[in-house]
C-alpha cells in the first residue's frame, strides 16, 4: 500500500527529531562525572656533561675557575610552566644572568651571552649556531627540550635534555650526555662516554620507574699498566654514611683466585660501566671485556699522578642522579712568571645527569593531592647533597611542597591548573558551544519550515 | 515549507495503463511521459546553482580535513588555533554555498508563484464595487482589505469598506496591491 | 509506492536524514574525546575533526530538507501553470480550479 506524501514528510520529520533527541540525551548520558581525578607534576631534566674546576695558587681570593658543558636543562610542569636552556661552554646561571642584570643596575644595554640559547612557554623554538657549536631549545605545551652539541653527531659530543607527556598523560623525563672522544691534554683520553638519568612516570598510578647509566667504552692512559692480582681480597668494607650511625665490620670471604691473576697489563683497553671496570685480557676472546677489580686500577691511576673516584647512582624522592666519575689531576707549574706559577689542579667529573619527575594525583572533591603509593626513594639521598656537581646547579627542581604535599590546595592554586591542563569545565564548555551551534542550525531549518519565509498574502 | 497562497490540493490522478506510475506529488493533469520525467528531474535551480553550491561544498570539505589534519599534528596551542580558524573558514565558504543554494531556489519558486497567478486570473473580471465607494473591498473570510482588481478578490464575491468598517473589523492592508 | 521508486523520489530527504545522524555522531563522538583528555593541545583536535564536521553535516542535512520542500513547491506550482497554459484550466467563480480529469476538495 503506498504511502500518501505528505505522510512520508511527517514521518521523516518525526523520524529526525527522534535522532535529535537521542543524540541530546545520549551525550547527557554519557557525559563524565562532575568531579574527576586530576593530576599535577613538576619534571625537570638536566645534563651538564662535563663539570670542571681548575684552581692555582695565582688565582686571586684563591677563587676555583668552574665551568661545565655542553649543558642543557628542560623543566615541565602542570601549571604550564615550560623552559629549557642549552649552552656551551655553560658559564652558570650567574655569569648568563649578568648581563640583565647590569643593565637594569647602570641603564645601558649589555650584549648578552652569546653561547646561550633558552626558552620558556609560548616562545617559538630557537638555536643558535656557531663554528662546531649547535645550540636548540623549545618550549612547548607538551615538550620541553634542549640540545648543545659539539662538533658533529659522528665526532663530537652533546648533551640533550627533555621532559614531555606521554600518550597516557604519564610524564618522561631524560638527561643524557654521549662524548664520542675526549682528550685531557697527553695525560689521558676517553671515548664513547655515555650518562644518562631517566624517569618515567605511570600515568595512572604515578608510579616511578628510574633508569641510570654510566658507561666509558675505551680509557686510554699512555703508559697505564695495571697489575692483576692473583686472588679477591679477604674482606670487604661496608661503610655506613650516615652520621651518628656505628661502622659495621666488614664482611668476611674467602679468597679466590682470578683469572689471568699476577699477570700486569700494559696500557690495556680500559672500559667502565656503572661502577667497575672492564678490561680486555690478553689471551682472551678480541672485544670480549672483563670486569677487573677496581683496586688495581685506580692505583695505576695514582701511579700516573690521576686519582679517580666515583659517586654511584643515587635515587632521589622523585627522580634519579646517575653515576658520575671524577678524574683529578695535577698539571706541573710553569717556569717562573710574575703571572701565573705553581701546581694548577684540575679536576673532570663526568656523569651526574639528573632527571626527576614530582607526580601527583589531585582529587578534585577534596582538592588533596595524594602522591603515589610505593613512590619511597631507594635511599632517601637529598639531591642537593650529591657532591661532585652532580646536582643541577641553576635549575633546582624545587616544587611547591603546599601544591603537591598532603594539604587542600588555595583557590589561586587550583585557578593554575587551567592555566595549560584544561580542567574538564573549560574546554568542554568550548565544545558544548560548538555542539549548540549544530543543533540550533538544525532548529532555524525546522522553523524556516513552518513559518515559511514567503510575504504572507491573506 | 508552507506556501502562502492556499490553492486546493490536486489530488493525484489514476495509474496510467502503461503500468509506469507517476509518483504521488506530481500533479494529475501532467499528462505524456516527457512532461513527467521534466517534472521528475527539474528542480528550481540552474546548472550554474548546482556548480556553485557542490564547489562550495567540496572545498570547504577538502579545507576541513585539511585543518584537521594539520591540527593534529601539532602540539603547540599556537599553531593549532590557527588551525582551528582555518576550519572554521572552510565550514563557513561550505554554508556560504549552501545558503546560495536555497536563496537561489527560493527565487524561482517566488516568480513560479507569480506565473500561476498571472495564468490563473488573467482573463478574471475584476470585482465591482459601487460607484462613489471607497474602492476598497474585502472577501469573506478574509482579514486583508485589498482593491477591486487585486487577483486575491478576482471572481469573488466581495463587499465594499470604509475607514470606518475597516478599524471596527481590525483589517490590515494587503501586501499585493496596497 | 515501492521502495525503490521512494528512495529516488524522496533522495534528498533521505539525504538530508542521513547527514544529521552523521553530523549528530560526529558531535557526540568528539564530546566523548574531548572529556577524555584534559590538555587543550589534545582537545583541539576533536573539535576541528569532530565538532566543525558535525556542523557542517548538520548544515548539508537542513540545506537538503529545505532543498526537497522548494523542489516539492516548485513542482505543485510548475504543474499548475502547466495545467492552465497548455490544459486550459480555468478558475471556477469560487475560486477552484476545473478541468478535465481534476477535482477541487
Amino acid at each position: 500500500m503506498s504511502i500518501p506524501f505528505r505522510r512520508w514528510r511527517r514521518l521523516a520529520l518525526k523520524a529526525g527529531a527522534s535522532a535529535l533527541a537521542l543524540g541530546a540525551c545520549a551525550s547527557l548520558v554519557m557525559a563524565p562525572p562532575a568531579h574527576a581525578a586530576d593530576r599535577s607534576f613538576d619534571a625537570v631534566a638536566s645534563a651538564y656533561g662535563i663539570n670542571n674546576g681548575i684552581s692555582n695558587p695565582s688565582f686571586p681570593l684563591s677563587l676555583v675557575l668552574t665551568g661545565s658543558g655542553p649543558a642543557s636543562s628542560a623543566h615541565l610542569t602542570s601549571l604550564g610552566g615550560s623552559d629549557a636552556f642549552a649552552s656551551f661552554p655553560y658559564p652558570g646561571d650567574t655569569l648568563v644572568g649578568a648581563p640583565g642584570l647590569l643593565s637594569g643596575v647602570f641603564g645601558f644595554s649589555f650584549p648578552n651571552y652569546p653561547l646561550y640559547v633558552a626558552t620558556s612557554a609560548g616562545d617559538d623554538p630557537r638555536s643558535a649556531n656557531y663554528p662546531g657549536i649547535t645550540l636548540s631549545s623549545r618550549s612547548d605545551a607538551l615538550v620541553s627540550e634542549s640540545r648543545a652539541l659539539v662538533g658533529t653527531d659522528v665526532s663530537g659530543f652533546d648533551s640533550t635534555s627533555r621532559v614531555a607527556v606521554d600518550g597516557d598523560d604519564g610524564v618522561t623525563s631524560q638527561a643524557q650526555t654521549v662524548f664520542k672522544t675526549l682528550q685531557f691534554g697527553n695525560v689521558f683520553s676517553l671515548s664513547g662516554v655515555q650518562s644518562l638519568a631517566k624517569v618515567v612516570a605511570d600515568g595512572t598510578s604515578g608510579a616511578l620507574t628510574r633508569t641510570s647509566e654510566l658507561s666509558i667504552g675505551a680509557i686510554d692512559v699512555p703508559g697505564l699498566r695495571i697489575v692483576v692480582p692473583k686472588q679477591t681480597p679477604g674482606t670487604v668494607p661496608l661503610p655506613i654514611p650516615v652520621p651518628g650511625v656505628g661502622q659495621v665490620p666488614p664482611l668476611q670471604f674467602p679468597p679466590m683466585p682470578i683469572p689471568d691473576g699476577g699477570q700486569t697489563l700494559n696500557a690495556p683497553e680500559l672500559g667502565f660501566t656503572d661502577g667497575a671496570f672492564t678490561a680486555t685480557l690478553p689471551g682472551q676472546p678480541q672485544g670480549r671485556r672483563y670486569v677487573i677489580p677496581t683496586g688495581p686500577v685506580l692505583e695505576a691511576f695514582a701511579a700516573h699522578g690521576m686519582q679517580v673516584t666515583f659517586q654511584r647512582a643515587a635515587d632521589t624522592k622523585h627522580g634519579v642522579v646517575a653515576p658520575a666519575i671524577t678524574f683529578s689531576t695535577d698539571f706541573p707549574a710553569p717556569p717562573g712568571n710574575p703571572y701565573y706559577n705553581g701546581v694548577t689542579h684540575a679536576t673532570y667529573t663526568l656523569g651526574g645527569a639528573f632527571a626527576e619527575v614530582a607526580y601527583d594525583v589531585v582529587n578534585t572533591d577534596t582538592n588533596v593531592t595524594t602522591p603515589p603509593a610505593g613512590d619511597a626513594p631507594t635511599n632517601g639521598i637529598d639531591a642537593a647533597a650529591i657532591p661532585g656537581g652532580a646536582s643541577a646547579p641553576g635549575l633546582v627542581p624545587s616544587t611547591n611542597p603546599a601544591a603537591l604535599g598532603q594539604v587542600a590546595l588555595s583557590p589561586v592554586e587550583r585557578a593554575n591548573f587551567v592555566a595549560l591542563r584544561s580542567s574538564t569545565a573549560d574546554t568542554q564548555d568550548l565544545y558544548l558551544v560548538v555542539m549548540a551551534i549544530g543543533i540550533a542550525v538544525l532548529v532555524m531549518g525546522t522553523v524556516l519550515r513552518r513559518l515559511g519565509v514567503l510575504r504572507p498574502w491573506m | 515549507m508552507t506556501t502562502a497562497v492556499r490553492e486546493p490540493h490536486i489530488r493525484r490522478a489514476q495509474p496510467r495503463a502503461s503500468g509506469r506510475r507517476a509518483p504521488a506529488n506530481v500533479a494529475a493533469s501532467q499528462r505524456g511521459t516527457d512532461l513527467g520525467v521534466r517534472l521528475l528531474n527539474r528542480g528550481p535551480w540552474r546548472k550554474r546553482d548546482r556548480t556553485i553550491v557542490v564547489g562550495g561544498c567540496a572545498l570547504g570539505l577538502f579545507g576541513l580535513g585539511i585543518c584537521s589534519w594539520g591540527g593534529g599534528g601539532e602540539v603547540d596551542l599556537s599553531d593549532q588555533l590557527h588551525w582551528l580558524v582555518g576550519g572554521i573558514v572552510s565550514v563557513a565558504l561550505s554554508s556560504l554555498g549552501l545558503a546560495y543554494w536555497l536563496l537561489s531556489g527560493l527565487r524561482t519558486v517566488r516568480l513560479e508563484t507569480a506565473g500561476v497567478f498571472g495564468a490563473v486570473t488573467a482573463n478574471r473580471a475584476p470585482a465591482t464595487v459601487a460607484a462613489g465607494s471607497a474602492g476598497l473591498v474585502t472577501a469573506a473570510g478574509m482579514v486583508r482589505y485589498h482593491r477591486p482588481e487585486c487577483p486575491l478578490v478576482a471572481g469573488k464575491t466581495v463587499r465594499e469598506l470604509d475607514a470606518a468598517t475597516i478599524a471596527a473589523e481590525g483589517l490590515r492592508v494587503c501586501g499585493a496591491c496596497g | 509506492m515501492d521502495v525503490m521508486t521512494a528512495l529516488r523520489t524522496h533522495w534528498d530527504r533521505i539525504a538530508a536524514i542521513a547527514a544529521v545522524v552523521v553530523g549528530l555522531v560526529s558531535l557526540l563522538l568528539g564530546y566523548l574525546g574531548v572529556s577524555d583528555t584534559e590538555y587543550v593541545v589534545k582537545q583541539i583536535p576533536y573539535v576541528i575533526s569532530n565538532g566543525l564536521f558535525g556542523i557542517f553535516m548538520l548544515g548539508v542535512g537542513t540545506a537538503l530538507w529545505l532543498s526537497a520542500d522548494l523542489r516539492d513547491e516548485w513542482r505543485e506550482l510548475r504543474a499548475l501553470r502547466i495545467a492552465v497554459n497548455e490544459h486550459g484550466m480555468t478558475v471556477r467563480a469560487d475560486g477552484r480550479l476545473d478541468a478535465e480529469g481534476v477535482v477541487g476538495r
